[in-house]
């Protein structure tokens, strides 16, 4: 059997012909019509996305338990910078390059801008998570929230990425987008998966359960509270480059408080701490949100309403439910993989036990 | 309030604000008591009433359904509910009246001044209605804290909630009175800031000033009431410099936001406060 | 010979109040070494300023000659000290084996970044790990709990594993804060003697807090006596047993 290096080169390649070959099956089917680009977009890009941000924030939230509420500004930092490298720069760098080279450095500069926006995301996350990572619980709550808040604030006041009025005629490089959005939500998964099955992953996971023991374990809690962070805090910058790079334009109201607490109720359903919760969760909600637009529209109070307003009380009520029926969630701390519907090598998992 | 005694910020607090002030609307659209077409004192006052007898409700109902099956947990799992609860309040504001700013003043603040006439102090303006009002529930507060059985109660509550119902004290009615009894203060600040001061109503009418007074009671340092009335000017002032400045102004909702991460940063105490060691 | 752990003149103030005062001790390497007292003495202070919860006040605290009093507990513990809680403090959700893996990462060598990507070197490590953390469940009678979550324990259970945990960081001194406390006759009976054995067996060194005197009188060669805040006594137990000031401090007590 292969092992080390090779296989994780091998995984990988494994990984994006896979998901080249989808990619390319959902666009044949999108052009014969046989699948709506609305369907599409709605019910598989956009949950994708949001699979990358819940699995991020369960770094934080969940195995960490650092409880965020300032998600949504990561996911803005990383789209809007990221978008301002593209459009700014590498757009007028790629008009000045031979027709020939375009295809290629199209795919080069998508890929820094998704760096840019994953490392622009990270510094933030290390900018508010080591100084504030020493307040607890409700402090942190807030003093997150209110990190989402300004960073939303000033990209409506900065005039360079269009105020208010949003930021726009973005280079839509993603392309048909699945590919891209994919492959970031299973680079997310499988980061978190390996951090979860090794030693280190212990770490994070103490410093949740006592973090004065963590402490006396010879375990430096300020180091991993800010490594969750940055960590998250990259996957959703880069999570927001993708938007940004698919949408071709991103609105500061995308990225408002109801976004971050969409996210934490991902998790919290999820079960914190479960990465196949989060996705599952992720994608769920997302999925859920979007079908309330295909309900019929009904009234009450003697005024007209579309189903879909009543999505961010679907979220509010998911929140206090699970808080007060299901505290570990959905699938509390389990995992669900491959050994679970029995495909793994069980007696190997023996075998070091 | 309640943060001191249940140690558990209430992030629905500034949504009971929300519901008293709409419960004003209600009752200036709806003329109750007449007064909208016949303002008097008595009537206003009444109006007031109904607000904080709501937002009571409101707070216990809150405190029933949601606080008390979780209250046992960890302190996470009671702040991810509080936060659910928030904003579920605010969209099911959101739902009845829609998001469009909603108004109670306009009959109300001629009437305010004739009454301030009427009984003979020279008042020009709501502001200062509401904050004698403001400065006599303060006083009312206080000795409910200090000299009745139920403020006993509720300090003892705030020191030990397990020592306090062995020692006799009934918890639950406890908490559930100090729910109520914060809810009753937030509802009538409400109804009285939506009808004296002429506030915009509107979903979010109850966020930015509970995080403002969250603000303020961390920069004056929790659990210290001159501290937070300190720190709640301090705000005032910093705000209206930067919304004065032209440069500054778009950024006057993220003043609040900066203090509060500069305060936890540099003096996590808050200005007042003393810092406590956790104890292991 | 010089001391493993040397506390010179340390005092802890809380408020207007000294919790330790003037408090100075040495522990040689190999020792087992009780530390007593009634309730308040100051015991568990003494454990929190040696593993650096608390910064003391005044004084210092030397480990091999280094001096650990203004460290961090996670560098402390990484220089060889090792402790146990009073009121249990077990990363509950984790399994018993997770728990003592946590220990053993005390000693990792691979960087966050290999982990991300589960690298050889990674793997290699979590198994060794593994391993080691295995051997220890073993020697303290947990192979068969390895895989429970560690707050569904019985409480005895609680306690060894505890002690496990902080083994397992392989500590030169390791602090037990009360391990007895809540256990029936037999079960400290059986503690004492695994105590007693990873002295004996291992070299390991021990200082333990204990408020039942009997039980420390039992394996430790040498016992110091607080109270409120300061050493009143040490020594070998039996001229423990005999100071007037030791049996004032446990007044009414059968010492």
């Amino acid at each position: 059997m292969i092992k080390g290096y090779p296989r994780l080169l091998l995984f990988v390649l494994v990984t994006i012909v896979l998901l080249w070959g989808l990619d390319r099956l959902l666009f044949g089917l999108t052009s014969n019509g046989a699948l709506g680009l609305y369907q599409y977009r709605v019910f598989i890009l956009i949950p994708l996305l949001y699979i990358t941000l819940a699995v991020s924030l369960n770094l934080i939230n969940g195995i960490t338990g650092q409880f965020s509420l300032g998600h949504a500004g990561f996911f803005a930092i990383g789209a809007y910078l990221s978008a301002g490298f593209s459009k700014f720069y590498a757009s007028q760098w790629l008009a000045g390059m031979p027709p020939s080279m375009q295809g290629v450095m199209q795919i080069v500069f998508l890929l820094i801008a998704l760096l840019i926006g994953g490392i622009a995301a990270a510094l933030a996350g290390l900018l508010i998570g080591a100084p504030t990572l020493r307040l607890k619980g409700d402090y942190l709550a807030i003093a997150t929230l209110g990190f989402g808040e300004i960073i939303r604030i000033m990209f409506e006041n900065a005039n360079t990425f269009g105020g208010p009025r949003g930021f726009t005629d973005l280079p839509q490089w993603t392309g048909f987008g699945f590919f891209w959005y994919a492959l970031v939500a299973v680079g997310c998964i499988a980061v978190c998966r390996n951090l979860l099955q090794s030693a280190h992953g212990l770490a994070f996971l103490s410093v949740r359960e006592d973090e004065v023991a963590a402490e006396s374990m010879g375990i430096n809690t300020t180091r991993y509270k800010v490594m969750a962070f940055i960590l998250g805090a990259a996957f959703a910058g880069i999570a927001g480059s993708l938007l940004s790079h698919y949408e071709g334009s991103i609105y500061p109201n995308g990225f408002n408080l109801d976004v971050s607490i969409m996210i934490v109720a991902m998790v919290v359903l999820g079960g914190q701490g479960s990465i196949t919760g989060a996705v599952l969760a992720g994608a769920g909600l997302k999925m859920l949100e979007e079908a309330l637009r295909f309900l019929p529209e009904f009234s009450l109070f003697g005024r007209t309403f579309q189903p879909l307003d009543l999505r961010y009380l679907v979220f509010a009520l998911v929140l206090i439910l699970t808080m007060i029926f299901r505290q570990q969630g959905l699938l509390g701390h389990r995992e669900f993989g491959w050994k679970t519907i029995g495909i793994g090598k069980r007696s190997k998992v023996e075998a070091n036990g | 309030m309640v943060y001191g005694v249940l140690r558990m910020i209430n992030f629905a607090h500034g949504e009971v604000y929300m519901a008293g002030a709409y419960v004003a609307y209600l009752a200036v659209e709806g003329d109750w008591f007449g007064v909208r077409t016949q303002p008097a004192w008595w009537n206003v006052t009444l109006m007031v009433l109904c607000a904080m007898v709501f937002c009571m409700l409101l707070g216990v109902l809150i405190e029933r359904l949601a606080y008390k099956p979780v209250r046992k947990a960890s302190r996470l799992i009671a702040l991810i509910t509080a936060i659910g609860v928030s904003y579920l309040l605010q969209n099911v504001a959101l739902l009845i009246f829609g998001a469009s700013p909603k108004y109670a003043i306009v009959e109300l603040s001629a009437p305010a001044t004739q009454e301030a006439a009427v009984t003979g102090f020279r008042i020009s303006t709501g502001q200062a209605i509401l904050l004698i009002t403001t400065i006599i529930f303060m006083v009312l507060l206080r000795i409910i804290v200090q000299y009745t059985r139920f403020g006993r109660g509720m300090r003892a509550v705030s020191q030990d909630m397990q020592a306090a119902s062995l020692m006799g004290v009934p918890s639950d009615r406890v908490i559930m009175g100090t729910f109520a009894l914060g809810a009753a203060l937030a509802g009538a600040g409400g109804a009285m800031t939506a009808a004296f001061v002429g506030n915009q109503i509107f979903p979010l009418f109850g966020f930015m000033p509970g995080v403002k007074a969250f603000v303020s009671a961390v920069l004056g340092g929790i659990g210290n009431i001159p501290g937070a009335v300190l720190g709640g000017l301090l705000l005032g002032v910093i705000e209206a410099l930067v919304g004065g400045n032209p440069t500054l102004t778009g950024y006057r909702d993220a003043v609040a936001f900066f203090v509060l991460i500069a305060v936890l940063l540099f003096r996590p105490a808050g200005l007042l406060g003393k810092s406590v060691q956790e104890k292991v | 010979m010089s001391a493993l752990l040397e506390l010179r003149q340390v005092k802890m103030r809380f408020g207007g109040l000294y919790a330790v005062n003037d408090l100075s001790f040495q522990i040689q390497p190999g020792e087992l070494l009780g530390l007593i007292g009634p309730n308040g003495a100051g015991k568990t202070t003494v454990f929190n300023v040696i593993t650096g919860v608390y910064t003391p006040t005044e004084g210092s605290v030397s480990l091999n000659g280094e001096v650990i009093s203004k460290m961090k507990p996670y560098q402390i513990t990484e220089r060889g000290i090792a402790r146990t809680f009073q009121n249990i403090r077990l990363f509950g959700a984790l399994s018993v084996l997770e728990n003592v893996m946590i220990g053993a990462f005390a000693r990792h060598r691979t960087a966050l970044a290999g982990a991300l990507m589960r690298s050889p070197a990674v793997v290699l490590e979590d198994a060794s790990l593994r391993e080691q953390s295995m051997r220890l469940l073993s020697t303290f009678d947990l192979l068969s709990v390895a895989h429970a979550r560690s707050r569904d324990l019985p409480y005895g259970l609680q306690r060894r594993l505890e002690i496990a945990r902080a083994l397992a960081t392989q500590p030169k001194l390791l602090l037990l804060d009360e391990p007895a406390a809540g256990m029936n006759p037999q079960e400290s009976e059986e503690l004492m003697h695994l105590i007693r054995r990873l002295r004996d067996e291992m070299g390991q060194t021990v200082l333990l807090i204990e408020h039942d005197m009997k039980v420390v009188m039992g394996i430790c060669e040498r016992v110091l006596v607080m109270d409120y805040g300061v050493l009143i006594a040490q020594g070998a137990p039996e001229v423990i047993r005999k100071d007037p000031k030791v049996i004032e401090a446990y007044l009414g007590e059968p010492v």
